[in-house]
């Protein structure tokens, strides 16, 4: 299998042809989806007309760049023009929009081939749930496991090869846990450098988009290509866009990285297997020559509150009118869970955003003299998908909020693998609009260690 | 924060107006404690000029 770059290389210099590639990923779609259930739907006809008008652009010397021919498919929360778009919902089993979302249009602009739509947690925050219209997708290391959520068909897909990238969406972590748990990159990018014009909002002041594929180096590629102001997403800025790729191989010396150790050994500890990962991760760095010393922050519960009464209000106002004529049309976890959001008074949620700004605060103090950030992503290898509690957002901090209530971005990187050979994790966080630091230590990461030769065996790589 | 009574989560359940039945709201009133935590963790005092994270931009762009 390969990686993007790797394809785009071979496909730029016409040593692979972006049919070929695209046939391929779809029969390892055929192969896997019925146990993976990573797909809800595959647009077969689609992925080969857009890989065969790729061939022939190349041939005839008009490539598009890096992703031209490259087979994606994209979270089904994203808006495809003439494509059904379900949220992975009851609700909207048959919605069919008329126009892309911003980021579908992108990376369409650039080449890819689209080969379907990707399971998702309802609504992005409902599963792994069983009393939907499609099953949960599930983790390509085992598939008794979970993928975590809510990007669960993304990091399905990308880690077992039936695609080579693909979209996220991440309100409190739904990049980076599926990214942590089926052991790929994935990035959720600064609040505010992807468009999420098109895409089903869950909460409008922590929803972002983001990729997610095998390697850092490939998260960069793509995201060059989604990133971008937008007029049309009121929280979009309005900068130039960094180039992520360029110094993408300059290493780590000289680096100064701060390790948010409380997060993982105090207020969440973690497993032996995610802990040995980010230890040895941080000697790696000063093996390369970065400086890593202990930074300290408030509690994880102290990010966590104000990130979950915020999400939970503002996704109760997204869905009140239908939770008040449909409730029963939703799955069980995401109706319940989002009910307690209409239990949460306007002073609360005021409060809460008045403690996202001081929390924001902190953060920038304490990274003044840092350039990144090293913590957990999730806290252990993936549960068994049958094992998943109603109300784990609710009963242990996560790691990946505080980057939402934030809006910093933060990157998954695979550390090495756990009990039962699944992958385990490590997350870095950079300051607003610095992705180009994030993917060069990420990438300086990968490439000393081996963990990206490793594929789930049932990908039969 | 003291624990909610039966009568005050009933309350605060009908104010939503969706028609939960008496599992639902079982479930729910178990589950309130937890947020209920949150909820206290982000009203703990803070400095009366600390503002919150929205910006208005008055130019529609």
């Amino acid at each position: 299998m390969f990686t993007i770059a790797e394809a785009s290389k071979l496909i730029g210099d016409k040593q692979l042809s972006p049919v070929e590639l695209t046939q391929s990923c779809l029969a390892q779609v055929k192969k896997l989806n019925p146990t993976l259930n990573a797909f809800l739907l595959v647009t077969e006809e689609r992925a080969l007309a857009d890989a065969k008008a790729a061939e022939a652009r190349i041939m005839a010397g008009k490539g598009r760049g890096p992703l031209d021919g490259i087979p994606i498919a994209h979270k089904d929360i994203y808006n495809t023009a003439g494509i059904r778009t379900t949220g992975h919902s009851k609700l909207l089993q048959d919605n069919v929009p008329t126009a892309d979302s911003t980021v579908v249009h992108k990376w369409a602009e650039a080449g890819t081939t689209l080969l379907g739509k990707l399971a998702t947690h309802e609504f992005a925050m409902g599963g792994p749930s069983f009393d939907l219209p499609w099953p949960p997708a599930r983790n390509p290391w085992n598939p008794e496991h979970f993928t975590a959520g809510s990007s669960s068909g993304t990091g399905a897909a990308v880690a077992s090869g039936m695609i080579m990238g693909g979209t996220g969406s991440d309100t409190g972590g739904s990049i980076r846990g599926p990214s942590a748990l089926c052991g790929i990159a994935g990035i959720k990018p600064t609040y505010g450098l992807c468009s999420r014009a098109g895409v089903l909002p869950l909460s409008f002041t922590l929803d972002h988009t983001g990729p997610m594929a095998w390697t850092v180096e490939d998260c960069a590629i793509l995201l060059q290509a989604m990133a971008g102001h937008d007029p049309s997403d009121p929280a979009s800025a309005d900068r130039p866009t960094p180039d992520f790729t360029t110094n993408l191989s300059n290493g780590v010396k000289g680096l100064r990285i701060g390790v948010v150790r409380h997060f993982f050994e105090q207020d969440n500890p973690v497993s032996p297997a995610t802990k040995q990962g980010i230890d040895h991760a941080l000697e790696v760095y000063e093996h390369l020559g970065a400086e890593v010393r202990e930074v300290k922050l408030s509690s994880l519960a102290d990010y966590n509150a104000p990130g979950w009464l915020i999400l939970l209000s503002e996704a109760y106002a997204v869905h009140e009118p239908w939770l008040k004529t449909r409730f029963n049309d939703y799955g069980e976890l995401f109706r319940d869970r989002l009910a307690l959001g209409g239990l949460i008074r306007a002073s609360d949620y005021v409060q809460a955003i008045r403690r996202r700004r001081m929390l924001c605060l902190e953060l920038k103090e304490a990274m003044a003299d840092l350039d990144i950030l090293v913590t957990a992503a999730a806290p252990g290898e993936a549960a068994k998908i049958t094992e998943v509690p109603k109300w784990l957002m609710l009963e242990k901090p996560n790691f990946t909020m505080p980057f939402n209530v934030t809006g910093s971005p933060a990157m998954c990187v695979c550390t090495g693998f756990g009990t039962g050979g699944l992958p385990v994790s490590m997350q870095l966080i950079g300051k607003p609009f610095d992705e180009a630091t994030l993917f060069r230590a990420g990438h300086a990461y990968e490439t000393a260690m081996g963990w990206r030769k490793q594929r789930p065996a049932l990908a039969g790589a | 924060m003291p624990p909610i009574s039966e009568t005050a989560f009933e309350t605060l359940l009908a104010q939503t107006g969706i028609p939960f039945d008496a599992a639902q709201k079982k479930m729910l009133h178990t589950a309130y404690p937890m947020l209920a935590a949150m909820i206290e963790r982000v009203t703990a005092p803070m400095p009366r000029e600390a503002e919150p994270a929205l910006i208005f931009h008055p130019e529609i762009g």
